[in-house]
């Protein structure tokens, strides 16, 4: 007993991996975290992870090939969601356990670079505010995975620990696209890792570690690089993301702060807040030159910029969420900073940065149900309610049919079949939705006396496409069932059709 | 496309431009901040307490502002 008790004492004050200062972050967090978690309902892209985590392997394989992601999340998501009925707070958890891990992985990275305890401290706190650390840990999505896949990449940089950095990197990539983003970036991390050290041919020496290194992790990856290149043709071929400008990635950098939830009459003083942040850390950093400082706006800025030189120079992939890495080096950076400022200014920066901080935090748990479409869940029950035997559901697209899914796949539902030329923009491709079980058909061929027409038009659907929901419509009796949305961008009716 | 896609389109556009705006807004604030430093010192001092006060005033009084105005 008192043989085990040594044990516990001194493995819980090791100094390689203890919690010691960061716990009372992590129990913050995980209330944070853990509240109103299952307040809203799977919306799309959550819906869709639990569909590809539902069919069977190869299924999966495949529609992901088909698909913008890789497989790895969805694999990881499967024996969850077959265990626990595919409850949205048990899909979610997974976010939660990874974003906690990050946030030990940001104190790590802290004493890697030796940052003092009032830089730690502030950039822990930073983490266990950020709206958006709350919003993807609440997100059935790969983007927690991602970061801490990529910020432990990062510490195996640092530490030198070439075969950790390898297979985390390795899983980064099978997890999102942007993990090749922050191959490169991390692999610039290992390069000044190694040089630190100052070996007797450092160009050669360091080129070489960091090509085995990161070429080790591309090649554990590379099965899915044909895929990739693949899925770069559907993008090529249209995608729902627009073309970068100034503003756009003004937009990405300030949803990275704030997620979705920041109230509107506070927006403009978020942005203003964000991107003078953001100016005076690197002119900060800058003016310093202290390596640490360089190294963390190295990894807030390359990733975004690799992004920005991708989306001009090919097709736009500029994406606020594949960023989500970056976030814990800005805090970081910004714990850096403000360690360094006497006590007043760093409480100025806390009366600047912090309100705005809580108030999109609240706006997480009161608006997030309605942005992840709740009432749609609604209508699906009014729906049900009204359902009699020999009804069906037809969709226009696969919007409601995705979000409907996971409460739903008990109601036939079908999609009209597709005869356009041309793909929605970012649609799911017919080989996913083959691969994910979805059903095109034409309706008349079909046997039904009633039929719910789900009737969805927004801004990436070609006009051929809404024109065949149209057509569907002026050529069987209806009558309006549900008005759910009818404004500039988004027109979505339920229309009760008969033959 | 349909005419959604022109409208989401003008509507990202005004988007865009009126956050460009608030950046290169944001980016003025901190340049004109670290400019303070080449101000004589004893200027130096008071300017700076004086621009973090208005700054912050100006701040919290747009969004309150904006908070009213939005009220019906």
């Amino acid at each position: 007993m008192t043989t085990l008790t040594a044990k516990l004492t001194s493995w819980w004050r090791s100094r390689e991996d203890d919690l010691g200062d960061v716990w009372p972050f992590l129990l913050v967090a995980d209330a944070l975290y853990l509240f109103r978690i299952g307040a809203a309902p799977l919306w799309y892209d959550e819906a869709a992870s639990a569909w590809f985590a539902q069919v069977p392997l190869a299924n999966m394989i495949i529609g992901t090939a088909s698909d913008t992601h890789p497989p790895l999340y969805y694999l990881l998501l499967s024996p969850i969601g077959h265990l626990y009925n595919w409850s949205p707070i048990a899909l979610r958890l997974p976010s939660v356990l990874f974003a906690l891990l990050t946030l030990y992985l940001v104190r790590q990275i802290a004493r890697e670079l030796h940052l003092s305890q009032a830089a730690q401290t502030i950039a822990l706190g930073l983490m266990v505010l950020s709206p958006f650390q709350l919003h993807f840990a609440q997100e059935a999505r790969m983007y927690a995975l991602l970061q801490a896949l990529v910020l432990g990449a990062t510490l195996a940089a640092l530490r030198k620990q070439l075969l950790r950095f390898t297979l985390l990197s390795a899983l980064s990539l099978w997890t999102h696209n942007y993990g090749l983003f922050f191959l490169a970036v991390n692999s610039g991390v290992l390069a000044w890792s190694v040089w630190q050290t100052r070996p007797r041919w450092p160009v050669f020496e360091t080129g070489l570690i960091v090509a085995i290194a990161g070429g080790s992790a591309f090649a554990l990856w590379s099965p899915w690089a044909w895929v990739l290149y693949q899925q770069m043709r559907i993008v090529a071929g249209g995608y729902w993301i627009m073309p970068v400008t100034p503003g756009s990635a003004v937009f990405a950098l300030t949803n990275l702060m704030y997620a979705f939830t920041i109230p509107p009459w506070l927006a403009p003083m978020g942005v203003i807040v964000a991107m003078g942040l953001i100016a005076w850390l690197t002119i900060q950093t800058v003016r310093s030159r202290a390596p640490e400082a360089l190294l963390l706006l190295w990894l807030v800025l390359a990733p975004a910029l690799l992004a920005v030189i991708v989306s001009i120079v090919w097709r736009p992939i500029l994406l606020f969420r594949g960023l989500a890495p970056s976030l814990p080096a800005l805090f970081l950076l910004a714990g850096w900073a403000f360690a360094r400022l006497p006590r007043a200014r760093q409480l100025y920066a806390a009366i600047l940065i912090v309100p705005l901080f809580v108030s999109a935090i609240i706006g997480q748990y009161l608006w997030t149900p309605d942005q992840k479409s709740a009432e749609d869940q609604q209508v699906l029950d009014e729906l049900r309610a009204q359902w009699q035997a020999g009804d069906l559901i037809i969709h226009s697209s696969e919007g409601y049919l995705v979000e409907w899914h996971p409460r739903g796949a008990d109601l036939p539902q079908v999609m009209l079949p597709r005869t356009c030329p041309l793909g929605n923009l970012g649609g799911i491709a017919q080989a996913t939705r083959e691969a994910l079980g979805m059903v095109d058909a034409d309706p008349d061929t079909l046997s039904w006396r009633r039929a719910w027409f789900v009737y969805l038009v927004f801004p990436t659907i070609t006009q051929c496409d809404a024109d065949m929901a149209d057509t569907f419509l002026a050529t069987h009796p209806h009558r309006l069932a549900f008005a759910i949305q009818g404004d500039e961008f988004v027109e979505a009716n339920i229309w009760l059709v008969t033959r | 496309m349909t005419p959604k896609f022109y409208a989401w389109l003008a509507h990202l556009a005004n988007r865009d431009a009126t956050l460009a705006k608030l950046a290169l807004f944001a980016i003025g604030l901190i340049v004109a901040w670290e400019l303070l430093r080449f101000m004589p010192p004893r200027w130096h001092v008071h300017l700076r307490a004086l621009y973090m006060v208005g700054f912050l005033l100006i701040m919290f009084g747009t969004a309150a502002l904006i908070y009213f105005g939005a009220q019906p």
